[in-house]
């Protein structure tokens, strides 16, 4: 994820769920050293083989597959309606809820294309800050 | 687990649902927890232990309600747990009475559904609406519960072909038989242009494709059949009980909740006969897409077949399999913490051939199904209920 211009670390929803190398943003994630099962956010144990071996650091795949998407007209005030927002899965286990940027093209929208993880403003804390995180983009050319 | 075949609902009672901004939760318990300790032929003092599903939070009440309502009825000095499980709380409620009758922990336990949604601002209850998700991984991002359901509908159009004039035929459906419930939030029936001209909420879904929210509490005494010989209805057998978690390891692709299929399978095992014996459903349909998938899902029809199911008439009350003779959420209204509880309220009635002009001839047999949050594309909690006359 490249930062996009206004983007403020501190403002991110979670600044410990990122990662920054080198300019491009990425989300941290858990690999079982066992069975290699990935954990988002960063786990202490794995699911499947606690409570050992030890888990590593890695990173989440920046691209994924948008299972289904929907628009809320209706959200609470933090919030700014309409938004497209949907389900993506990174890997065949992790999967995020995401909104999703379309450039005010829902028909760029399809089931089962191929998105990729952007920086973006998601909502406005009581004082009016933008909160930054992690949402969908279509990937440039990858639609279906 | 396996159910003592003599545990009963012994008693039910409810409020109407609906919009009562003047209403306060004790009015709403006092009325539905009176009607079923009258039901039962039993009184306050009886009631030897309490379980209370309640979820929200949008009263200012926010610990203790159960004992704060129940006092000036006189429940006072026995155990009183309150339950929250999203919109299955009073599922659990009533599963919880029933392990403590049949464990011995008590021979009448209450388990009671409450809810008030009107009152609080429109942002607190979408706020704590969302709740339902992970706060930090769904919530904080801006998912609607509307929303889950509307990428259910879109996925569940996109694999099989069902189509939005089926998804706007279960709320038709809903409405023509919340008409004829006294107690349901909506009195009046719907077409399906209605329906369709109803304001977009999450696309596809439209406003009335998503159930109300609703006011209500709904109350059902448990015990040995033998404690209540001056009830005024017959028993209702308990006869399996089953609650999960979702399967949160393997996403699920939307359009199916394993869950629903596997705590089916348990309560019936309890029961001792499978879901062909089955003679009404009650099921979650907080969003209408939901009634076409729990119904593939507990095995009514074909993965993908719900919809043509509906279309058939098979789910209405005289055909083959009903499902939702009450109205359903989306027609008889879903106070979150009391719509278990109140499915059970109507499984009861039903089953003592007392559902008027909704009647499902005949039923001996019923199931209800309630699930409760939902992350990631798994519900949270899965509730199935099993009961007998």
């Amino acid at each position: 994820m490249r930062a996009p211009s206004g983007f403020r670390p501190e403002r991110l929803n979670r600044p410990d769920w990122y990662v920054e190398r080198g300019g491009e943003w990425r989300l941290r994630a858990t690999r079982c050293t066992g069975c290699g099962w990935l954990t988002f956010p960063a786990a202490k144990v794995c699911p499947r083989c606690w409570p050992t071996p030890p888990l590593e650091e890695t990173v989440l795949p920046d691209s994924g597959t948008l299972l289904s998407w929907s628009t809320a007209t209706i959200a609470p005030l933090r919030f700014r309606p309409p938004y497209a927002f949907g389900y993506a899965d990174l890997t065949p286990t992790v999967r995020l809820f995401g909104q999703i940027e379309h450039d005010g093209d829902e028909g760029a929208l399809a089931l089962d294309m191929r998105i990729d993880l952007v920086l973006g403003v998601v909502s406005h804390d009581e004082k009016g800050e933008p909160v930054w995180a992690y949402k969908f983009a279509p990937t440039k050319g990858g639609a279906g | 687990m396996s159910a003592d075949s003599s545990i009963a609902i012994v008693g039910a009672g409810m409020t109407r649902f609906g919009y009562t901004p003047n209403r306060d939760l004790r009015s709403l318990a006092h009325e539905a927890v009176t009607e079923s300790l009258l039901d039962a032929g039993l009184g306050p003092r009886d009631v030897e232990r309490v379980y209370l599903g309640y979820c929200l939070d949008l009263n200012g009440q926010r610990c203790i309600p159960g004992q704060i309502v129940l006092r000036d009825l006189g429940i006072d000095r026995v155990p009183i747990t309150r339950i929250e499980s999203a919109c299955s709380s009073g599922s659990l409620a009533i599963h919880e009475a029933f392990r403590a009758v049949a464990d011995g922990r008590a021979e009448v336990a209450l388990a009671v559904g409450l809810e008030k949604m009107s009152g609080a601002s429109a942002d607190a209850t979408r706020e704590s609406m969302s709740g339902g998700a992970d706060a930090e991984l769904e919530a904080a991002l801006g998912i609607t519960f509307p929303g889950v359901f509307g990428m259910a509908a879109r996925r569940h159009m996109h694999r099989y072909g069902t189509t939005l004039d089926q998804i706007t035929a279960v709320s038709v459906k809903a409405r023509r038989l919340a008409a004829m419930n006294q107690r349901a939030h909506f009195d009046t029936a719907v077409g399906a242009d209605e329906v369709m001209a109803s304001r977009m909420v999450a696309d596809p879904l439209r406003l009335l494709h998503c159930c109300p929210l609703s006011d209500g509490c709904a109350a059902v005494v448990i015990s040995r059949a033998s404690r209540a010989r001056r009830a005024r209805g017959r028993p209702v057998m308990i006869r399996g009980v089953a609650q999960l978690s979702g399967d949160f390891h393997i996403p699920g692709d939307l359009t199916s909740f394993p869950e629903t299929t596997r705590a089916a399978g348990l309560a019936c095992e309890a029961a001792g006969f499978g879901i062909a014996d089955v003679d009404l459903f009650e099921v979650h349909d907080c969003f209408a897409i939901a009634e076409i998938m729990h119904c593939e899902d507990l095995g009514l029809c074909e993965p993908g077949g719900g919809g043509r199911l509906l279309e058939e008439g098979a789910t209405l009350p005289g055909g083959r399999c009903p499902v939702n003779p009450s109205g359903g959420m989306i027609g008889k209204g879903h106070p979150l913490g009391a719509s278990g509880v109140a499915q059970l309220v109507e499984l009861t009635e039903q089953l003592r051939q007392r559902s008027g002009s909704r009647q499902v001839p005949g039923a001996r047999t019923g199931l209800a199904h309630c699930i409760g949050g939902f992350t990631l594309g798994r519900p949270a909690s899965v509730a199935v209920t099993v009961v007998a006359i």
